[in-house]
């Protein structure tokens, strides 16, 4: 099984599921607990909650664990703009790129007073920093940015816009989903000028199920969820200490070759692409892939086979064990073309025709050489019916 | 007074002469498989049948699916004495009218009592019955009014030696034949909306069914087959068992795609399900397919194409929907069930196959020439070897 597929999830990593099966294995209390099995329990918490404070050069308290990112996205953002009052600042900057937990939970809030506002980005997907500054102003109450793209990969420049905003002496909120940029490129939280950071566990090999908001400590945020008070009274319910486990051994485990990895995957991902280049279709490469080295994620590759029809191409790969994302959710009836691809200007016929092919540190040379193999015999059995 | 079970009626099979018998079993047998889980008895009765059960709403909605029963009724068993029925009659009014006159629901409230006297030497007649126990009961609830044409209210009185039946509520039943009287049949499943309607109205009048998916994977998605098989679980309510037969269907299309004329494409793929389904059909011991075309519906279901379509097979098929216009096909969906299934987004066949221009009416010559360009019996041969059998 050749897998390309790991912008949607990544498979747990073999340390960190071996360890997860002792810890099952084993009796664990509450954490909330008064005994010495939830006394380990927090223990383990706790361990994990330095971690990610010591990472990311902020105080534990600022960690808040969460079930997914999606909830830490949903968090950071109703969380602040419940606390806002939209007569005195009602614009919410973000891009039209989001993810779709930014894009909805915006969006919702535009219904209640707030005016949503979308910044310019270009055809590679980057924000328009001019129209950025032209648009902040003291009625902004909040700008939400994600760092790495999910379906091209494109890396925003979020410490210029930190700067930006600082600079502007709005005190405005900064809102970015690192989902997809933990773990993967550099990533600073205050010195960057972020108040609110998303990241998320099963896109590091960690397990399903845990995700963590860092939070500046000081902006005022109303939890969603009421309870036990878990969390510092931000997200109550018992903490899922497993999931949190695994989510810490798991960033351990990338963040110690962070950028060895990054430099194997680049290679990787620029073989791919000399592959891809040679070969007799025509294929568009939506991810901006220019030579600065930091223009894209290298974990992440968007191509349009043009002429294909990208899910029969997905499956067709699928029947050869190779798993990729289709660029649109699309059956027969309704088409859901990508927002994202559509944002950046493709063409309905090149959403349709697109494929992710996403990387790890797992990913190996035979994998991209497998994979190169391949595509020609199946592009050529789909195109002969197009 | 208490609850003992559902009384169950079942009139168009009491006309069906010598072979009632097979009938009545048959649907004594369908009644006891729906309800295993439960700890049931059945009674047979002349012209009924008795479930003596707990008062269960999943054994009445399990009833309700069950191909046979014209109506069935809660029902209490007193013993055959006139005022035993009275008294009892009485608890069971109380149990579902309030006594206060001036409740809403009670105004105005009309009522009759319908007495039904199988055992003949019960020593009043139904009529003195109905006066009888009416007599009684009035007096308790002087609110009542009698009507007996249209009552809201009708107290069912069914007596028999030694013991009698009272009733309040009569629902009716799906009628039709049990499923199993009639022979096996083997059903083309697409996933649409038709077809399982179409494979449904074969249960009903006593069919039992199988059925046949054509599964184009890659060119459509591992949902879509999940879809069919969730269509097969449902369906499986009305019957006991079910098979589903999937036959891989990406390559030949994609063959018939390659060679063949695009108009005649969407004929050829059916006639090729035809022949298969054909060849299943032997080997199933099905007597018949069904199908859920309809005269005009899509280009494929003119009279013209159906005709040239249908040479592929020496099977006889079956269209319950033929003279059916769409929203009448997905009225008795959404009754059975299947129509919230059917309407998921994931479709049978792909729109990469779909022609453009398909022929309206075909003529048999073009079609048989056409499908000469493939090698149709091997595929026929391939297609029946590589069918995945589910049991459901």
């Amino acid at each position: 099984m050749i897998y390309f597929d790991n912008a949607a999830t990544t498979f747990c990593s073999p340390t960190v599921a071996e360890e997860l099966s002792c810890f099952f294995k084993t009796p664990h209390g509450n954490p909330s607990g008064a005994h010495h099995l939830a006394f380990r329990s927090s223990v383990l918490i706790k361990k994990a909650r330095e971690f990610f404070s010591s990472y990311f050069k902020v105080k534990p308290e600022q960690i808040i664990f969460t079930s997914s990112g999606t909830e830490a996205n949903n968090l950071a953002l109703s969380g602040l703009l419940q606390k806002e009052v939209p007569q005195k600042r009602k614009i919410i900057l973000t891009t039209p790129i989001e993810h779709s937990s930014v894009l909805r939970t915006l969006e919702a809030w535009g219904k209640r007073g707030f005016e949503l506002q979308f910044l310019k980005i270009n055809q590679e997907g980057f924000v328009d920093l001019q129209d950025l500054v032209q648009k902040l102003s003291s009625s902004v109450c909040l700008v939400s940015i994600m760092a790495v793209n999910n379906e091209i990969g494109t890396i925003q420049p979020i410490e210029k816009i930190g700067c930006l905003l600082r600079k502007s002496g709005f005190a405005i909120p900064f809102h970015v989903d690192a989902v997809q940029a933990f773990g993967k490129i550099p990533l600073e939280f205050e010195s960057w000028g972020i108040h609110f950071l998303t990241i998320s566990s099963h896109k590091i090999h960690g397990p399903i199920g845990a995700g963590a908001l860092i939070w500046d400590g000081k902006i005022a945020l109303e939890p969603l969820l009421f309870g036990g008070g878990q969390e510092h009274g931000l997200r109550s319910g018992t903490e899922s200490v497993g999931m949190i486990y695994g989510f810490h051994l798991a960033a351990k485990e990338i963040l110690q070759d962070q950028k060895k990895q990054y430099e194997i995957v680049l290679a990787l991902r620029q073989k791919f692409i000399e592959g891809i280049q040679t070969l007799p279709f025509d294929i568009k490469i939506n991810t901006p892939v220019r030579v600065e080295r930091l223009a894209s994620s290298p974990y992440i590759l968007n191509l349009s086979f043009r002429g294909c029809e990208s899910e029969v191409l997905l499956r067709m790969l699928e029947e050869e064990g190779i798993f990729t994302s289709p660029g649109a959710s699309c059956n027969a009836k309704k088409r859901k073309p990508s927002h994202v691809l559509k944002s950046i200007g493709c063409s309905d016929a090149d959403i349709f025709s697109a494929l992710r092919f996403s990387f790890s540190p797992y990913t190996q040379e035979e994998d991209v050489n497998e994979v190169l193999r391949i595509l020609p015999s199946v592009l050529k059995r789909l195109q002969a019916y197009q | 007074m208490k609850f003992c079970g559902y009384l169950i009626r079942y009139d168009e099979l009491a006309l069906k002469g010598k072979n009632r018998p097979f009938f009545e079993k048959r649907l004594i047998s369908n009644i006891k498989e729906k309800l295993k889980e439960f700890s049931i008895t059945t009674e047979y009765l002349w012209g009924r049948i008795l479930v003596y059960c707990e008062k269960s709403p999943e054994i009445l909605d399990r009833l309700r699916k069950v191909f046979g029963i014209s109506s069935l009724s809660p029902v209490v068993e007193v013993s055959s004495e006139l005022a035993v029925i009275q008294e009892q009659a009485l608890l069971l009014l109380m149990s579902t009218l309030a006594k206060e006159e001036n409740r809403e629901e009670n105004q105005n409230l009309t009522f009759r009592v319908s007495a039904n006297r199988v055992d003949k030497k019960f020593p009043l007649t139904s009529q003195a019955v109905n006066i009888a126990v009416a007599n009684f009961l009035l007096p308790h609830y002087p609110f009542l009014k009698v009507n007996l044409n249209h009552p809201a209210l009708e107290l069912g009185i069914e007596i028999r030696e030694k013991r009698t039946f009272l009733f309040l509520e009569k629902e009716r039943g799906l009628g039709g034949l049990p499923v199993g009287t009639g022979a096996k049949v083997l059903a083309l499943l697409s996933g649409g909306i038709d077809s399982p309607v179409a494979a449904w109205m074969m249960m009903k009048r006593g069919c039992s069914v199988e059925f046949i998916h054509f599964y184009s994977y890659p060119y459509t998605a591992e949902q879509s087959k999940e879809k069919v098989l969730d269509l097969v679980r449902h369906l499986s309510q009305y019957q006991n068992k079910s098979f589903l037969h999937v036959v891989p269907f990406g390559k030949i299309q994609e063959s018939i795609q390659k060679q063949c004329h695009e108009r005649y494409r969407t004929l050829l793929y059916r006639r090729l399900m035809q022949r298969i389904a054909t060849e299943l059909a032997y080997r199933r011991r099905a007597r018949a397919l069904v199908t859920g075309e309809s005269i005009g519906q899509v280009a494929s279901q003119t009279v013209e194409n159906i005709s040239a379509v249908e040479t592929a097979t020496d099977v006889c098929i079956f269209r319950p929907l033929i003279g059916f216009n769409k929203q009448e096909t997905i009225q008795i969906a959404q009754k059975i069930g299947t129509y919230e299934i059917s309407i998921r987004p994931f479709e049978d066949c792909c729109t990469l196959f779909q022609s453009s221009c398909p022929a309206t009416r075909a003529r048999l010559l073009d079609l048989l020439q056409e499908e000469e360009k493939v090698p149709y019996k091997e595929f026929v041969q391939g297609a029946v070897d590589s069918i995945e059998t589910l049991s459901i």
